[in-house]
């Protein structure tokens, strides 16, 4: 008796790619209209026939993330670990709060991790090099996303008496300095805060005039 | 013989330190018998708030008006949260004494609560309204204005004191630069003392301008900024809940907060070691609060 042998191939392995990283609960993001930040950009400044770039400084609103994670905060349990997070929602819009839809803005990113999900900012860009996972945040495009939700009117109301407190603020830190500015490095170090609770006078004044039409500088 | 086996199992690092047994956060109740998963804590304007400001009677028979009580509710939901464990005969036979047994096992779930319990503590820590911070590292700066948030808080009427900090270990390599580079020795940072640590855990890193300080590898961050927390007593509640008994179960034990149950599988010759805990954690009061929010 006589047997026909089969050509041999290899068993094809295809491991599934996992990001090694915990899994983590989705979220969302969020305002209050009293917490803003004072950040720079890069602006190209046309005088005369010559262009340079400066730094110019405005107001953005502060957007904050927050993971839907059942048992915290009144979210109640789906699923294991799925909550419902709709009573925190109106909960935090009753306080004030604007509530920024995941589904309508698109942000959130999920990667497929060992026992769930990781969920990051879609401007959080992840890599793995050598089993270690190297994550980057692209603050400046965040940031131009925070401006153009003031432009389109989702982000209200827009009240300058919050910048105002920023730049008292800056006044504590500009005072304590004041102390010891014979030392070349506070003297420095006091110039910067000098300039920046300038450059928040500034804008606050720009505002006053141009209204919200100012962000759309940076958009 | 290929190795000699070391009859100590030394531990590996953990990070389970949590505020749960400290004044800075409030048992607001069980679920056990409620009629529901949910606490619901009230509050109110109970204790002289009001100063008498609704009397404008303008003249000395005028009559006062009624005046509304000011009042509002917080919900504490609670999650059931498990953690399960299957140990072989062969393991638990070869085991050297009882270094890893289903017993040892099961103390390992109940204290893994704690890390638990830490976990869920950072985690409200983003719903704090008020915000201090910017786009730079922790520096006394925004420790000041921390505590100067706190104190000012509810149109200045302030929180009381003491205050607790839990930082993001980052945070604090951060905070202790600052504090190094500062040249007013008027504010000294009080390291944690053995005794201290020994009674507070192995997070507690001291106290600086009487502010205790905890670090937790659980504080979050969103990509940009870290989400930790200045808060004092009152800002935080937890509530839990415990299973009374369990019908069917071969064995249970009630092991702090935790029902620790076994379940045999003969056929695989394996133990299950399974552990269940009903924990709810929230911000019982906002403006007992302040989020520190400075770059990862």
């Amino acid at each position: 008796m006589s047997f026909t042998p089969q050509p041999w191939a290899p068993i094809q392995t295809t491991q599934e790619q996992l990001l090694p990283e915990r899994a983590n609960h989705p979220f969302f993001y969020k305002w209050h209209p009293s917490n803003w930040t004072f950040h720079y950009f890069d602006k190209e400044v046309t005088k005369g026939k010559s262009t340079k770039i400066e730094r110019v400084g405005y107001f953005l609103p502060t957007i904050r993330l927050e993971r839907i994670i059942p048992g915290v905060n009144g979210v109640h349990q789906i699923n294991g670990e799925q909550g419902n997070p709709g009573s925190r929602i109106g909960k935090l819009q009753q306080e004030g709060w604007v509530y920024l839809d995941p589904a309508k803005y698109q942000y959130v990113h999920q990667y497929r991790v060992r026992n769930g999900r990781y969920h990051c900012p879609k401007w959080q860009s992840v890599r793995v090099v050598g089993n270690r996972v190297i994550k980057s945040f692209d603050r400046d495009a965040f940031l131009k996303w925070s401006a153009s939700l003031i432009v389109d009117g989702t982000l209200q109301p827009i009240e300058p008496h919050f910048w105002e407190l920023e730049s008292l603020k800056s006044n504590k830190v500009i005072g304590r300095l004041q102390n010891t500015q014979h030392i070349p490095e506070v003297k420095q170090q006091l110039e910067e805060k000098y300039k920046i609770r300038e450059d928040m006078l500034s804008f606050i004044e720009s505002f006053n005039q141009k209204g919200i039409e100012i962000y759309k500088e940076i958009i | 013989m290929a190795q000699m086996i070391s009859a100590e199992i030394r531990l590996l690092l953990k990070d389970s330190v949590n505020l749960r047994n400290t004044p800075f956060v409030d048992f607001v109740g069980s679920i056990n018998g409620m009629g529901s998963d949910t606490i619901r804590v009230r509050k109110a304007f109970l204790d002289g708030e009001d100063g008498f400001s609704e009397f404008t009677g303008a003249t000395e028979d005028g009559a006062v008006g009624n005046k509304a009580l000011v009042d509002g509710h917080v919900d504490v939901v609670c999650k059931r949260n498990s953690l399960a464990y299957a140990i072989s005969d062969l393991a638990s036979m070869t085991g050297m004494g009882s270094d890893i047994d289903p017993f040892r096992i099961a103390e390992h779930i109940s204290k893994s609560y704690d890390a638990l319990f830490a976990k869920l503590t950072a985690a409200v820590f983003g719903g704090f309204t008020a915000q201090v911070g910017s786009a730079s590292a922790l520096t006394v700066d925004v420790w000041v204005d921390a505590i100067q948030a706190l104190e000012a808080a509810a149109s200045n009427k302030g929180a009381p004191g003491p205050y607790v900090c839990v930082l993001h270990p980052a945070q604090f390599a951060e905070l202790q630069d600052s504090i190094r580079n500062e040249a007013n020795t008027a504010v000294s940072y009080s390291p944690a003392s053995f005794e201290a640590i020994s009674a507070k855990g192995s997070h507690y890193k001291g106290s600086y301008m009487g502010v205790e300080i905890y670090t937790s590898s659980y504080v979050t961050d969103n990509g940009s900024n870290y989400a930790a927390a200045m808060f004092a007593a009152g800002a935080i509640g937890y509530a839990t809940g415990m299973p009374a008994s369990l019908p069917g179960a071969v064995e249970a034990m009630e092991m702090g907060e935790v029902m620790v149950e076994m379940d045999r599988d003969a056929t695989k010759a394996l133990t299950k070691v399974v552990g269940h805990a009903y924990l709810g954690i929230a911000i019982i009061d906002d403006d007992r609060g302040v989020e520190i929010a400075t770059l990862v």
